[in-house]
């Protein structure tokens, strides 16, 4: 086809063996765009909101966006969507590097697993050529391992995304892996792939994308690039500094949680564990997915000592989840743990989180030094590293860990005690210090996240209007349109972090002559807001919990920093929240709502 | 009064340092003038808007966790007791 889409959808069954081609829905593609937006309407469709999340009927579907793979910006990224077994909610990871373009180029916008095998199977595409092969081999194997051998088996030029042990095992959040080092990373999607049995897919491609009008097409696509090597962040910082620049200032703020979050938010050597101490002793070189000029991508490596390793990143998000979060501030040990979670394919935030949340338990005198095995303590960092392995190979008290906090907590008589939201964990940012984004956290359709309405951008770093932390007011209208957009985004393919730089105008453009359409930037944000309530409505089929905070956030006030005796006001931007998305009071999309955007006839 | 440098202000280039403890000054225009005397006038234009009259549009810069934009801009007094943290524009997540 030459509208961004390839056309083309592999349903792959993976207990009859059946492998079908089918064409892609055109509706569907219009109004969802892709990946996130359309994996999620085909999910939709096709499966019971109800449905266990770890059975067979759970189904896993992988997809690209029309934008995937082409010439447009940091256009490497694929989402893969399930029932998340951590959440229960809709389950949608977005991952870059290269796989996603890969597939595109073999000659499908997305693959549809449905069932489970009996034995571990991994999908070989090779083009047309699309087979299911025996993985008993694998079984077992980590990340690395899997990766290396299927690129000895099929060669070294195909693509693998895998799952490890960790998600065999029913590690409730493992991601897939692909190219290594880049993460589908939250709410237990790579549970799910190993609950069917599924432990690769091996892809390369020969063909290409072609788009409904080049010319245009390379015109948008250019200044786009034009504009985010202008921007200082997207041109200069990100690529030096990774994303754990962000440590000092979000400490600076008195907003980066600190022995999960009961030390307050300020992290007295928040320094040690920097972008800056990164660059300057451990970064090897940076590392860019496809067609990306960012280049965010940290390769670094802990030449000696007890965590002597190497690998890829940490993010800030686990620089804080390793770091501060367990009052430890040795960089070499936050990257030691960072490593082994790529290597077993586990999600960083929940687990560091967890391990946090496990620390708060044990000095309280609710988790008994019995079931754990050793002392765990804030600060001791050898122990926290420990706990991470354990995890990461699902042995001894790792096997707890695995649950995630909120199941781990709510064991041992204290779900309070878990920083989540729907039993997912919040990310580094405290929603007490920074008020917008604990209303995201609060409000996302997969449970505590930071990535589906980024608040920090214009609440901390001033990008790209500037707003007070402190403060409720503007905050919910304000996290709607990110919302929005942010799903816009994900959808068409490229990644969010070039939203530092561009925004509407850039996205709409590049889609619009991309897949050929002539719909104002408007209607094309409409498609955002479209996939949001889908989800939304998902989640209330699915009976998942109402929109709240950690009591933690709610009643304990801040001991310290700017925003000193700060709790989140959630109460006083729900409401608003609600009505800024035309919900009724309980946070139920209204009918005018659902006719408004095309959605009154779905299934859901 | 303590003044903190992040990122790229650390280098050699810019203040060639994480931290320096000194007297209070009027406000955070009279620290940003002292401050370009003594780094240069890379500094100075990293602080400064062209007409020296606001921050450049690079900078973020908090005085004791709260940006000054919140505060009075500019013309925020500064005390003895005050952390100055000074930031390029960064972004991450």
């Amino acid at each position: 086809m030459k509208n961004g889409y390839i056309g083309k959808i592999l349903r792959v069954d993976l207990k009859t063996g059946s492998i079908k081609t089918e064409p892609l829905n055109q509706k569907s593609a219009s109004d969802y765009v892709g990946a996130r937006g359309l994996g999620t309407k085909y999910f939709c469709d096709e499966c019971d909101p109800k449905v266990d999340p770890l059975s067979p009927e759970n189904k896993l579907i992988i997809m690209t966006g029309p934008l995937t793979g082409t010439a447009a910006t940091s256009s490497g990224r694929y989402n893969a969507v399930a029932k998340s077994p951590l959440t229960g909610t809709i389950g949608a990871a977005n991952s870059g590097g290269h796989f996603g373009p890969e597939l595109k180029y073999a000659g499908y916008d997305g693959i549809i697993f449905e069932n489970a095998s009996e034995k571990p199977v991994y999908l070989y595409i090779n083009d047309s050529q699309v087979e299911l092969r025996d993985a008993s081999h694998l079984w077992g194997k980590d990340v690395y391992e899997t990766t290396d051998l299927l690129n000895e088996e099929c060669g070294e030029t195909f693509r693998i995304a895998c799952v490890s042990a960790a998600a065999e095992e029913g590690n409730l959040f493992a991601g897939i892996m692909n190219d290594k080092h880049r993460a589908a990373g939250r709410g237990g999607i790579g549970t799910v792939m190993g609950s069917k049995k599924l432990k690769a897919i091996a892809v390369k491609g020969t063909g290409s994308v072609e788009v409904a009008r080049p010319q245009p097409f390379f015109h948008e696509c250019i200044s786009a690039r034009e504009k985010l090597a202008a921007h200082p962040v997207t041109g200069a910082g990100l690529s030096a500094y990774g994303t754990m620049i962000l440590v000092n200032i979000v400490n600076g703020v008195g907003g980066l949680p600190v022995n999960n979050g009961s030390a307050g938010s300020l992290f007295d050597t928040a320094d040690s564990i920097s972008g800056e101490e990164l660059a300057a002793k451990h970064l090897l070189k940076n590392k860019g997915c496809f067609g990306c000029s960012i280049g965010c991508g940290r390769v670094a490596e802990i030449k000696e000592g007890a965590f002597k390793s190497r690998g890829e990143g940490p993010e800030y998000e686990a620089g804080w989840s390793f770091g501060a979060d367990c009052g430890i501030d040795d960089l070499g040990a936050v990257c030691n743990a960072n490593f082994l979670c790529n290597q077993y394919g586990i999600d960083p935030i929940t687990m560091g989180a967890t391990i946090a949340c496990a620390m708060e338990l044990y000095e309280k005198g609710y988790l008994p030094e019995e079931d754990i095995g050793f002392p765990l303590r804030f600060g001791d960092a050898a122990a926290m590293v420990k706990a991470c392995e354990l995890t990461c190979k699902m042995e001894g008290f790792g096997k707890i860990l695995g649950l995630g906090s909120y199941r781990m907590a709510e064991k041992y008589g204290h779900p309070e005690l878990s920083m989540s939201v729907k039993k997912q964990e919040m990310p580094a940012y405290d929603g007490r210090a920074i008020q917008g984004i604990g209303l995201e956290y609060a409000t996302s359709n997969r449970g505590g996240c930071h990535v589906r309405g980024y608040m920090i951008s214009p609440e901390v770093l001033g990008i790209p209007m500037q707003m007070d932390p402190l403060v409720t007011k503007d905050k919910p209208a304000t996290l709607k349109l990110f919302q929005d957009l942010t799903a816009l985004c994900d959808a068409t393919g490229i990644c969010l972090f070039t939203t530092f730089g561009i925004g509407l105008p850039e996205i709409a453009g590049m889609y619009r002559e991309a897949v050929g359409s002539d719909e104002s930037d408007a209607e094309i944000l409409l498609k955002g807001e479209r996939i949001w309530n889908l989800e939304k409505r998902f989640n209330i089929a699915a009976g998942v919990e109402k929109d709240t905070l950690p009591p933690r956030l709610l009643r304990e006030k801040l001991p310290n920093g700017p925003a000193e005796g700060q709790v989140n006001e959630l109460h006083t931007m729900l409401a608003e929240y609600y009505a800024a998305r035309g919900w009724d009071a309980e946070g139920v999309p209204t009918e005018a709502k659902m006719q408004e955007l095309g959605m009154a006839s779905d299934r859901l | 009064m303590k003044v903190k440098f992040f990122a790229y202000v650390r280098d050699k280039e810019y203040a060639g340092c994480r931290e320096i403890s000194r007297p209070a000054c009027e406000d955070l225009k009279t620290l940003g003038e002292e401050l370009s005397e003594a780094y240069g006038e890379r500094f100075r234009h990293f602080y400064f808007s062209p007409d020296g009259e606001n921050f450049g549009k690079e900078l973020i810069i908090l005085v004791n966790g709260r940006r000054a934009e919140f505060l009075d801009g500019i013309h925020t007094k500064l005390k003895d007791s005050d952390t100055v943290l000074i930031f390029p524009v960064v972004a991450g997540g």
